[in-house]
């Protein structure tokens, strides 16, 4: 598909938040704007996929594409212990059964039964050439040599194959892969942050769907506790002595108004506000709830240097958002927070006449023209697209930057995807876990979020479990460690989680922060080692500002029913 | 493309449309004036009949809150009662709580509307104290701190005799969990902690459980006064234990140390001292009842009234 015309007032480059809120807020001012991205899905990093595209996006074995690439170091965990072995053993009885029965009625054989799943196997990998490194990582075949060359063969000796299992198990767990919306970088919304006012303010909060999170824990002393979010939950705690619950309290509400007791901490501007903490007199454990499961700071060296400000305002604005909606400060979008969102923004955009081509790659990009437009982008299919600005994720950074300046840095995020057969703590569905740096072996902090059937994740008795960490020396090992904690510290009442597949990866995104290249040009980067999307919306309002001055950003959209 | 209600434009409400909606309004508002004297009628001409019944029934739903129509109405059921096998009547009485339900819907802390309930609950020939408890259920999820549902409860308990003591005490806690500013729930533990725990080992260990409930409540949060209340009420019912005032006073002083402007925490540090009576708590009995007339000046006439006590008393 191309757009009729080919002049607008921006050019937007790929579907992140970041990009999609100044879409929406320019077309909403006014302005024409074309939207492309070279993906055929919206969001850029903060998408969402079903099991099977996230499998093919994590092993993509593309390492030329500047999407794609952000992506590597994976690693698949593929238990066939756990449920759907189970059923693929029942019905493997149920086949033997009924093939004895079938080969008592008319002749037929289990070797028959077989090779149907064989047939089966083999037709779904024809269908998804894509998936041949996911079961060569995880069932250990090669499926060009194992599987389909196996079918031309005689399987008239009837004995089962050892990869068979497995890979059948595998395959049962693929067929659900629909019901699976996986977040690449999961995204938490601070009930009173920015962008869930800006969401109501402007309207576009009616595209999308919320849940409550439920609960955050924390990993402390070798147990997950629940971290006190309420006066109940302090009031209630057994274990938090009377004196501390008072120190407690009183930091909670001095934190909740900290700009009008300045007196208390000026003294500690600038320095760290563990120590400002200390000086409180908070013991270590509270000190590991305030920093861990309320500024929600897990990186080691971030909660050796946060200065006692920052500190401060990142617990205010926790602290702010508690008492909304449900029991944490918290929401979960449906579907995956940054795809959804991302996608509310463009519709926003279209609705008031913005462009839309994805799946477009891109040849060249222009922003120093000497006359004419001052910028011109042209597609693979030749088209050549002029504009006044144009504003860009870092994934086309490369347009512009032939030399690498931009890259001087880069964000890298570990990540792992989890699917379990139980929830982590029985009734909760969507909760966080934090494990504080070293607190089991792991060099950086880890947050682990939980979702479920709940916000569509997963099948009603799946559940899905998100980690992340990220800082100097942060491994794949910190994220394997936060995922054998937690799937065997279940409560012993509970019988243990069991993962059935787990995807860990590396997300590596060019960090160039937001930089005006030009008058007309500007790269942003999205925010994925933090678990909100607080800055989404300041950067794009920046944006908008400098193309739009004057206007207003983001207005709300006429009221349909202004009925009395 | 254009079925549904997409691709729709968005046309304004007009002029006409407005006035017939107000015209809408002037209509039902004399609807309204026409029943309320349809039904004036009948009350003042002793009509006590099906019709006057139905007009009550229509008016209530629309206003609960009108209490002369539920008067009126409990003098027609009466009345309907006469022509009523036993059957029948419990089912007019069951038909009467779920208008009652309805109406408290509209507003749960209608003085008219628990009012009915009960007098129908009274002269129901057998009373659905099950629903009733189950309907309160739900009411105190809702608003943990209605008083009139606390009330009711209470009543409903009483006249039932369904729930042990026990079970309410329990009922109680919950309540305080989810919520501890809840005078009401502190306010009904304090009606059944005492009949709950019976034996004399059981009911010691009960109340030292309850002191460190309080010392949860008034830690986390002094401002609240309903724990320092019920705190008060307990140490009320032993006197004689100094040991256990002394304990008190120790926790409480802790606190000062913290809280040192903690109005209630400073009162109750007071109310401790004095009733111990010991000579050397004397100065600060004065130095804090001091304090406290400049913390809380709106009550420094009450704060001089208990110094000239403490003085009399030494």
């Amino acid at each position: 598909m191309t757009a009729d015309k080919t002049h607008f007032d921006v050019i937007v480059l790929g579907t992140g938040l970041t990009e999609s809120i100044v879409a929406g807020s320019l077309a909403r001012a006014g302005k024409s704007v074309l939207h492309i991205d070279r993906n055929e899905f919206y969001g850029e990093h903060l998408a969402s996929f079903d099991l099977i595209n996230l499998l093919k996006v994590t092993n993509h074995g593309k390492e030329e594409d500047p999407f794609l690439s952000c992506y590597d170091e994976v690693e698949l965990i593929f238990q066939s212990g756990g449920e759907e072995a189970k059923e693929a053993q029942m019905k493997e009885e149920v086949l033997k059964t009924n093939s004895v029965e079938a080969t008592a009625r008319d002749g037929g054989s289990d070797v028959e039964a077989k090779s149907d799943r064989k047939t089966e196997l083999a037709d779904f990998l024809r269908d998804y050439p894509d998936m041949d490194a996911v079961f060569k990582a995880t069932c250990g075949i090669d499926v060009e040599d194992t599987v389909l060359s196996h079918l031309t063969k005689s399987t008239a000796d009837g004995e089962s194959e050892p990869w068979m299992p497995k890979s059948w198990a595998l395959l049962e767990l693929l067929r659900t892969s629909r019901q699976y919306n996986l977040e690449l970088c999961p995204k938490l919304l601070y009930s009173r942050g920015g962008l869930v006012e800006l969401l109501a303010k402007s309207g576009v909060g009616r595209y999308l769907e919320f849940k409550a999170l439920d609960q955050i824990y924390l990993f402390w002393e070798g147990k997950v506790e629940q971290a006190p979010g309420s006066k109940e939950d302090v009031f209630g705690n057994q274990t938090v002595s009377l004196v501390d619950k008072r120190r407690l309290m009183k930091f909670l509400t001095f934190a909740m108004d900290y700009e009008e007791n300045e007196g208390l901490f000026d003294a500690f501007k600038g320095k760290p506000y563990q120590s400002f903490l200390q000086d409180q007199k908070l013991s270590p454990r509270l000190i590991a709830f305030i920093l861990n499961a309320t500024a929600l700071v897990v990186e080691r060296e971030t909660l050796v240097t946060l200065s006692t400000e920052e500190g401060l305002a990142l617990t205010q604005r926790h602290l702010r958002s508690l008492g909304r909606w449900g029991k944490t400060a918290f929401l979960v979008a449906l579907y995956g927070a940054g795809s959804e969102l991302s996608q509310a923004f463009c519709r926003l955009c279209a609705v008031y006449g913005g462009t839309y081509i994805l799946k477009y790659p891109l040849s060249h990009i222009s922003i120093s023209s000497e006359s004419g437009p001052p910028v011109s982008v042209a597609a693979d299919d030749g088209t050549v697209y002029t504009a006044s600005w144009v504003v860009t994720s870092s994934t086309y950074a490369k347009y512009f930057d032939p030399e690498h300046k931009l890259e001087a840095e880069s964000q890298t995020v570990w990540r792992g995807i989890a699917i379990l057969d139980q929830p982590l703590y029985g009734q909760s569905t969507l909760n966080v876990t934090v494990f504080p740096p070293e607190s089991i072996g792991n060099v950086q902090g880890v947050m682990a979020t939980q979702q479920s059937w709940d916000v569509s994740s997963c099948p009603k008795t799946k559940y899905v479990v998100h980690f992340q960490a990220s800082g100097p020396c942060c491994s794949r090992e910190d994220i394997r460690k936060a995922l054998v904690a937690l799937t065997n510290d279940a409560p012993a009442d509970a019988a243990k989680p069991t993962v059935l597949l787990a995807v860990l990866y590396r997300q590596t995104v060019r960090s160039c922060g937001t930089t005006w290249l030009n008058d007309s040009a500007v790269v942003c980067t999205p925010e994925t080692a933090t678990p909100d999307l607080e800055q989404a919306p300041t950067v794009a309002r920046s944006i908008f500002d400098r193309i739009a001055p004057g206007e207003e950003f983001l207005p709300s959209v006429p009221d349909q029913s202004e009925d009395m | 493309m254009s079925s549904g209600q997409h691709y729709q434009k968005k046309v304004k409400t007009s002029n006409e449309e407005i006035a017939a909606l107000r015209q809408k309004s002037v209509k039902k508002l004399a609807e309204y004036q026409e029943l309320c004297a349809a039904i004036s009628k009948k009350r003042k001409g002793n009509e006590d009949d099906d019709e006057a019944f139905k007009l009550t029934t229509k008016l209530l739903s629309l206003n609960p809150e009108f209490y002369t129509m539920w008067n009126f109405r409990r003098r027609i059921i009466l009345e309907r009662k006469k022509s009523l096998d036993t059957d029948g009547y419990q089912a007019l009485c069951l038909s009467e709580l779920q208008l009652a339900d309805a109406a408290l819907k509209l507003n749960p802390k209608s003085y008219w509307v628990w009012n009915h309930r009960r007098w129908i609950l009274e002269h129901m020939p057998e009373a659905t104290w099950n629903r009733e408890l189950k309907l309160l259920g739900v009411m105190l999820n809702m608003d943990a701190r209605n008083f009139h549902g606390w009330d009711y409860r209470r009543y409903v308990v009483a006249a039932s005799g369904s729930r042990t003591p026990r079970e309410e005490f329990d009922f109680t806690t919950e309540k305080i969990t989810q919520n501890f500013s809840n005078y009401s729930a502190w306010h009904y533990r304090s009606k059944v902690i005492l009949q709950s725990f019976t034996d004399p080992e059981e009911k010691s260990k009960a109340l030292d459980h309850e002191f460190e409930l309080v010392r949860n409540a008034v830690y986390t949060e002094p401002a609240d006064q309903s724990a320092w209340l019920y705190q008060r009420w307990l140490l009320s019912l032993m006197p004689q234990d100094r040991e256990r005032w002394m304990k008190e006073l120790e926790s409480i002083q802790e606190l000062v140390e913290i809280e040192p402007d903690s109005k209630w925490a400073l009162l109750t540090v007071v109310h401790i001292m004095m009733h111990l009576r010991r000579n050397e708590d004397h100065d600060e009995i004065i130095q804090i009842l001091k304090k406290l007339q400049t913390l809380d000046s709106d009550r420094a006439a009450y704060y001089k009234d208990v110094a000239a006590q403490a003085a009399g008393k030494q």
